[in-house]
């Protein structure tokens, strides 16, 4: 460049009073509120970009303590005029960003805006080139900030499906409203990652390599006794809750907070709704029978009701069954809830619950495969739980819940009829401390007094248990992006005459807006089964501890989540001198004690998707589990029947508020469950044939008259599968039958009718 | 090629002057550029003015009402992050009045706009109890029958909403706003027009 031209680009520079930014260690020097050019203004440019160096638009580029201000355009790029000379500090903010401060000095000779800027935050002009606003704009970066919504959150080992934080993997409407869920609540869990696709042969929840007793059902903090409808063999039984009256769900697939115990694998909380907005009453009917639900609120009070009645023969007639029912199942609900309000902000809940329920089908006889045996159940169930939060202070809450269930099975299985009763009383009080945002302590005891018994006569067997247990439990955050979560459990039994005492923890640590990495371990306890139980065994608690680390990336519209876990099992109880049998109703348990054990691990992934189809919504999810366990009559270690090594679901969504459809198809998958050949030289080694199940559901709203209406369809097994689940063998190993679903093809539908008219607000 | 916006500046006024010139700017924006030139304004006088009612209530306005506008659903979020900020200092200096409850209910409401068929349960419950104590507070407020409406107007019919349901509700609103005064920045009157842009579709 020639000197002349340098000094005329030297005296544009100057007319248009580019100022100078200097170093943070220039900042020492004194404002020149005085300068002889005070009366001039200086002009400020520069360009915001994000940390990678994106453009970030619209930002606010101010000087502290100074009205002065500009905004970016949409190309991050900024220019602010002013008359404030000297050492001044620019605060730079915008939406997502953390606000920032960069000091300048304006209104500088031009030998010193010459000086190469090297600012924090920012990013210099070429050295030795003069800051020329308009070709070379100085460059400050912004870090994100992360959303309030999405807060670092303990997340290891737990889904949560709740309306109460905003981000979250799922919602409760996405738990009921896919495909595959049937209609039931525990039942569209088996979509989750971690949890074992069911068939249609097994009752539970099996997770990550756990059976289906490991799994604990949790509602409004009191433990529930009969979360499914009693059993018939071979047939997977729903469960009891009433998906309407659920607001939130956390599912733990391990490494669960010291509130709970008795789970080796699982605890599914289930919180009820709150106070509803206004009266409501509505009606459904379908092809299995007619409901009537409806709740009226008086002020802070609301009295909600329900009652159904179901009756399976004309579901079972219309898709055709594996299983011949001479009784068809038929059940009559009817619940009650009362919710309340009270000045001091508390809420109070009491539900009501009652359940008869009759089944009778002709299942194989193990003896002799050729051959059926009626077996029939008769169920009556009872559940009262109520409970009650109330804030003691500003900081300090307290909760309270206590239960009571009874039920009752008549079972008649073949010529021999036995039944089986059990009855659960509960408490459960605890406090919570919350002095911060970044402290929350909570402390409390529970008390589980329960009895069951049975009578296969002649035998007459029962036990009585109380279980009591107090536990700590901190959540410390103390810095936004790092949270830790400490908890300390100890129970005593009072049928074991054995007290244990478990440590929990839990981390989580943000590493971006919407990402988290979670890790959590601890230890837990269960007592045996009660089939041990009831036959006067009394081996020590079994054991379980658990090590997860997980990575979490949560958008409003997209999320992935991928967590890795070993569990160990140690203290399983086994029964030793007695030759395996698969037959669940066994007698001759032989020589019980705690020397079993095991173990399981594996990973699960998440993918969800809202945003990149219009109107589709969709989830995949991929699990997988390495298990082995020597338990209960097992003769060596091996991979239990209920476990598949690999389970994908694909759940796709579809909703179109034009056409007023909901649509949602489901796709399941599931590796073969090992089976048990008397014949095969190896336990446990032989696989049944892969799992696949395609369902579908339609939903079409709309309204009659003043009514909102909902019509639905269910098909499941939409291409007529011939699923296998595994082999059952006749006692002498010669025959062999294959265990089947309840039925192929299935079809399911119904009407969903809201009577409540609406009603103009008092204008 | 440096785009230098001329958003003029914040001169050393006093809150009113800097509300109104702020105000002038955000109604007379007609892009998201203009939007948010006086979005940083309101966020300047909530800065410098912390400590008065009606600076946080302008700046949370300011970012709720350009959230509806945004249509990154992230970014939607972010504005509302800092809404909420706002309501809250704005709460804490006057949270009883009519104004901050129907404020904080159209906060709500924006919340709610991201992602309604996930959020309607929280966000539409807050907002519609926000409203109610409004009413309680003072039943001549325009803007609590106006946000009443909003909703109603936008839910489908076979919800029990659409434009029938959502009338009423903006013409008693169109009854108050025309007896409410324009001239005192402090005391909220922003509404009008949108109401009267409802009420039109709604006699169409």
């Amino acid at each position: 460049m020639r000197p002349a031209i340098f000094l005329r680009f030297w005296f544009v520079l100057q007319t248009i009073l580019i100022i100078g930014i200097k170093s943070a260690s220039a900042q020492g020097e004194t404002r020149t509120s005085q300068s002889p050019r005070a009366a001039q203004t200086d002009t400020l440019t520069g360009k915001i970009l994000t940390d990678r160096g994106t453009p970030i638009p619209y930002a606010s580029v101010s000087l502290k303590n100074s009205t002065d201000a500009t905004t970016a355009d949409s190309s991050g790029v900024f220019t602010l005029t002013t008359n404030t000379r000297g050492s001044q500090t620019l605060l730079i903010s915008a939406i997502g960003f953390k606000e920032t401060e960069v000091p300048v000095t304006i209104g500088s000779s031009p030998s010193l805006s010459g000086r190469t800027p090297s600012l924090p935050g920012s990013t210099p002009s070429a050295p030795g080139s003069l800051p020329s606003a308009p070709a070379n704009p100085v460059v400050i970066k912004l870090k994100p900030t992360a959303s309030q919504l999405n807060p670092v959150v303990i997340t290891a080992g737990i889904m949560e499906a709740t309306d109460d934080r905003v981000l979250t993997i799922v919602k409760p409407v996405d738990v009921m409203s896919n495909a595959s869920s049937t209609g039931d609540l525990v039942g569209a869990f088996q979509n989750f990652p971690g949890v074992q696709r069911n068939g249609g042969d097994q009752t539970g929840l099996f997770v990550r390599g756990g059976d289906a007793s490991e799994t604990m059902m949790i509602l409004d903090g009191t433990t529930v006794q009969n979360p499914f409808y009693s059993s018939v063999p071979g047939v997977g039984q729903r469960s009891r809750f009433n998906s309407f009256q659920i607001k939130g769900m956390s599912f733990s697939t391990g490494g669960y907070s010291a509130r709970y115990g008795q789970a080796l694998s699982s605890v599914l909380d289930l919180q009820s709704t709150d106070l509803p907005e206004k009266s409501t009453l509505s009606i459904g009917a379908n092809i299995a029978g007619l409901m009537i639900a409806g709740g009226q609120r008086i002020g802070n009070n609301a009295l909600e009701y329900s009652g159904s009645y179901s009756n399976f023969g004309p579901y079972y007639d219309l898709a055709k069954t594996n299983f011949h029912f001479y009784e068809k199942p038929q059940a009559k609900d009817l619940s009650t809830r009362w919710i309340a309000r009270t000045h001091a902000g508390g809420l109070f809940k009491l539900a009501v619950h009652y359940n008869h329920s009759t089944s009778g089908t002709d299942v194989i006889d193990p003896d002799d495969l050729d051959t059926t045996i009626a077996f029939g159940v008769h169920n009556d169930n009872l559940a009262v739980n109520t409970s009650f939060k109330t804030p003691l202070s500003n900081s300090l809450k307290l909760f309270t819940a206590a239960g009571f269930s009874t039920n009752k099975d008549d079972i008649g299985w073949g010529d021999t009829v036995f039944n089986r009763n059990d009855n659960r009383l509960q408490a459960r009080t605890e406090l919570t401390w919350h002095p911060g945002a970044s402290l929350r302590v909570t402390a409390g005891g529970e008390v589980q007094h329960y009895r069951y018994a049975q009578q296969f006569d002649p035998a007459n067997n029962k036990f009585t248990e109380t279980l009591s247990a107090a536990y700590v439990e901190g959540e410390y955050r103390p810095m936004p992006r790092f949270a830790i979560k400490p908890g300390f459990r100890t129970e005593y039994s009072a049928i074991l005459q054995k007290g244990n005492a478990v440590p929990r923890f839990a981390l989580a640590v943000k590493t971006g807006p919407y990402s988290q990495i979670g890790v959590a371990t601890g230890m837990f306890y269960q007592t045996a089964g009660t089939q041990y139980l009831l036959l006067g065994y009394r081996p020590n608690f079994q054991k379980a501890v658990h090590y997860l680390v997980n990575y979490e990336w949560i958008e409003a519209s997209r999320s992935f989540r991928i967590e890795g876990y070993y569990k160990s099992y140690s203290q399983l109880v086994r029964e030793n001198g007695v030759p395996y049998t698969p037959n669940p109703y066994r007698y001759d348990l032989g020589n019980v004690d705690n020397t079993g054990s095991g173990y399981a691990r594996g990973f699960d992934i998440f993918w969800r998707d809202k945003a990149s189809i219009r109107n589709i919504d969709y989830w995949v999810t991929y699990s997988y589990v390495d298990t082995k366990r020597l338990y209960q009559n097992y003769p060596r270690s091996a991979t239990p029947d209920f476990v598949s090594t690999n389970n994908l679901n694909v759940i796709v969504k579809y909703y179109s508020d034009r056409n007023h459809i909901f649509a949602s198809a489901a796709y399941n998958y599931a590796s073969g469950r090992p089976y048990y050949d008397p014949n095969a030289k190896s336990f446990l080694t032989q696989r049944a044939p892969d799992y696949q199940n395609f369902s579908v559901k339609v939903s079409y709203l709309t309204s009659i008259k003043k009514m909102f209406a909902a019509f639905y369809m269910n098909v499941d097994d939409v291409t007529g599968r011939r699923n296998i689940l595994g082999y059952r063998y006749s006692t002498d190993g010669q025959t062999r039958s294959p265990i089947l679903p309840p039925q192929y093809m299935s079809i399911f539908f119904g009407v969903y009718l809201s009577l409540s008219q609406f009603k103009k607000d008092e204008l | 090629m440096l785009l230098a916006l001329a958003a003029p500046q914040l001169k050393a006024q006093d809150l009113n002057g800097s509300l109104t010139d702020a105000y002038k700017t955000f109604t007379s924006a007609t892009n998201m550029v203009g939007l948010m030139t006086a979005n940083n304004k309101f966020n300047l006088v909530a800065t410098k003015w912390a400590n008065q009612w009606a600076a946080n209530y302008y700046a949370a306005y300011s970012n709720a009402y350009i959230s509806t506008k945004e249509t990154d659903p992230k970014r939607k979020d972010q504005l509302l992050d800092i809404a909420e900020n706002y309501v809250a200092k704005m709460n804490n200096l006057n949270g009883g009045s009519d104004e901050s409850l129907v404020l904080t209910a159209y906060v709500a409401y924006a919340r709610f706009l991201v992602d309604p068929r996930n959020r309607w349960q929280k966000y539409l419950g807050l907002m519609n109890a926000n409203l109610e104590k409004a009413k309680k507070v003072n039943p001549g407020n325009p803007r609590i029958y106006y946000l009443e409406g909003v909703p109603e107007f936008n839910k489908p019919k076979l919800y029990g909403g659409g434009k029938d349901v959502a009338k009423p509700y903006f013409e008693k609103a169109k009854v108050l706003f025309a007896t409410q005064q324009s001239t005192d920045i402090t005391k909220p009157y922003w509404g009008e027009k949108e109401n009267a842009a409802y009420l039109a579709q709604c006699n169409d």
